[in-house]
């Protein structure tokens, strides 16, 4: 988020210099937003469990203790063991990798591929322009999870095709999006002083345009983060997803979903919990995002 | 009106053709061939002769070119004719129809539910703005929205087996056969699709009630010295319902989504779960077909709900 705009944005509202501390600025995040805070703080913490899952958790997420199948939380075990005696809370742990890496991945290409063909449609405008919007109207009109489920039919479950069917659902609404912020940059003054002094189409687009767009991206990037989360989640419960032998908060969720819920609770109680709560911390992150970065929304909630 | 019909109609075709050549390529040419992978799974690891190989790719059409088989498939579509499943050997459609009152039904129960929560929340949560009402009805929407629908359901299923030791009866009874028990199997899995469109739906209709109230008309009701009852409901509310109707269209495509995985999660012989069955058992066919229709039915209530939208206000059409 080092970006110029952004950063104007930030400075031109609420006073704040450029050269202000990072620290600073998040002791100000922290008393204007507090909400927004505690979601930023979430998806930090969400994080550090992910890089250090291997130190934090209590057991291997994949070596079953033979003699305590489906044991409720106790001291030993904090969340409990599964149907083949693994331990609950270090999957969950683990859980938190795949989960947040395929949100991440999704959210990078998603933007990037996104704001790339948003752009173009927008400033080429003409026989590119119908075309791609056609394509985005097409692949908007199938429910997002349908998209990815017909996506997996196709490709068979893996992680990599979980990527690719995450990204696809993704990039129709950021192209939209891009599309219509830059529609206005194209026509500003500045777009055309730029044109005037001789600068060629890709000056333009990469040096006048793209940046000019990436709040909207941003903000549109934090509801892919939450929504590509919930997604994995969704195609690994059905098993379309990844793989069953990896430990994710959706497989855990569809294997205690299959014959073990009402034996044992908490194998679906703190998968589904620890989803909830990285989902509902990108949330309130997203909101405070959107009101802070997209002016045209401001004070509308 | 008649313009704008014409408008509206005219974005519909096309999208329509698009979404079936998205779904072809998806189908046909992404798996690069459809006919080994049905064979012989993701992995190669079935086993099968030419012979069977040779007579999949003649049944599927695979040996003709693709804009061929992509003209037949179409030409087809349009007689009503959708071919068979390749795992029952059964016409499609066959299967298809007596699913179709369930999925109908329960989509229809859920946003029901949700509407008929979702817009007297916005409307305290507008009017209490800033007091504890309001923030419990906003967290209680924040949540719903973070939550899985699936887990909602799952959640759902959990407490009703530990707290009072009993399940819904599984499977589906029509209305018309038995109300009763129809409607205890269907409220659990409606409830649980309710809750995020319903979280959704909530937020918007406080938002654009807060925009409306600020409104001059509404201060000029108010100046006349009618009960805020009679303002909120018959002044503001005609205008701050308006938005919330669209919502509806794009959530539409949402319930259709979350209902493969609520189908699911409470073993509910509905398209989702057919869907999910033909994607496990690699019936191409069936979920081509599949696919195209909840793409048809999400397109048609959009349709219907911008026609609506229009119908009502004025200002759109004229656009």
């Amino acid at each position: 988020m080092t970006d110029k705009s952004v950063e104007t944005t930030l400075a031109v509202e609420f006073g704040m210099s450029r050269r202000q501390s990072l620290f600073i600025r998040a002791w100000w995040l922290v008393k204007s937003k507090p909400l927004g805070a505690l979601g930023g703080f979430i998806l930090i913490f969400a994080i550090l469990v992910a890089i250090f899952a291997p130190v934090i958790s209590p057991y291997d997420p994949e070596i079953s203790d033979r003699t305590s199948r489906l044991t409720p939380p106790d001291t030993k075990h904090w969340f409990g063991t599964d149907h083949i005696a693994r331990d609950v809370m270090s999957r969950v742990i683990y859980g938190s990798r795949v989960s947040l890496l395929v949100g991440f991945i999704a959210v990078v290409t998603s933007s990037v591929l996104g704001t790339a063909l948003g752009v173009a449609s927008a400033y080429f405008g003409k026989t590119l322009d119908l075309l791609l919007q056609r394509v985005v109207d097409s692949m908007q009109a199938l429910p997002g999870l349908v998209l990815a489920l017909t996506l997996m039919a196709a490709m068979g479950p893996s992680l990599t095709a979980v990527i690719i069917a995450i990204t696809a659902v993704r990039v129709p609404g950021t192209v939209r999006t891009v599309r219509s912020v830059a529609l206005s940059v194209k026509a500003s003054q500045y777009a055309e002083a730029a044109r005037a002094v001789g600068a060629d189409d890709w000056r333009v687009m990469f040096r006048h345009i793209t940046p000019n767009c990436m709040a909207p991206v941003i903000v549109v990037g934090s509801a892919v983060l939450g929504g590509a989360i919930v997604t994995e989640a969704s195609l690994s419960f059905l098993g379309l997803g990844v793989p069953p032998n990896i430990p994710t908060w959706g497989n855990m969720l569809g294997q205690a979903q299959e014959r073990y819920i009402a034996a044992g609770p908490w194998t679906s109680v703190f998968p589904g919990l620890a989803l909830t709560f990285t989902a509902f911390g990108i949330n309130l992150l997203g909101d405070a995002l959107r009101d802070i970065l997209d002016p045209r929304l401001r004070g509308s909630r | 009106m008649r313009a704008y019909v014409v408008r509206r109609l005219l974005l519909f075709f096309p999208t329509l053709i698009g979404v079936s050549l998205i779904v072809f390529i998806i189908l046909r040419i992404v798996p690069g061939d459809p006919a080994f992978i049905m064979l012989a799974g993701y992995e190669g690891e079935g086993s099968f002769t030419q012979d069977e190989l040779d007579r999949v790719r003649r049944r599927l059409g695979l040996d003709a070119p693709i804009y061929v088989q992509y003209v037949k498939w179409i030409a087809s579509a349009v007689q009503l004719d959708f071919g068979d499943s390749f795992f029952t050997n059964r016409p499609i459609w066959e299967e298809v129809r007596p699913r179709l009152p369930l999925t109908f039904q329960f989509a229809f129960m859920a946003i029901f539910l949700a509407i008929a929560f979702a817009v007297p929340m916005g409307i305290i949560s507008a009017t209490r703005q800033d007091t504890w009402i309001d923030y419990f009805l906003r967290i209680f929407a924040i949540i719903g929205l973070a939550m899985p629908t699936f887990w909602v359901g799952a959640l759902l299923l959990l407490c009703l087996s530990l707290w009072f030791n009993w399940f819904p009866p599984l499977g589906y009874t029509a209305p018309w056969v038995d109300l009763k028990t129809n409607f205890i199997q269907l409220i659990f899995p409606a409830v649980a699709l309710a809750y995020s469109t319903n979280a959704v739906a909530a937020r918007m209709t406080r938002s654009q009630m807060l925009e409306v109230l600020r409104e001059d008309y509404i201060r000029t009701a108010m100046a006349k010295g009618l009960l805020e009852r009679v303002v909120v409901l018959r002044h503001a509310l005609k205008n701050a319902a308006l938005p919330v109707l669209t919502l509806f269209g794009v959530q539409f495509g949402f319930l259709l989504g979350g209902s493969v995985v609520i189908e699911s999660v409470f073993s509910l012989p509905g398209i989702g779960r057919l869907l999910i069955f033909a994607i496990n058992t690699r019936d191409f066919p069936m979920v081509q077909f599949l696919v195209m229709f909840i793409a048809f039915i999400f397109l048609t209530v959009n349709l219907l709900v911008d026609l609506l939208y229009g119908w009502l206000d004025p200002r759109i059409r004229y656009e």
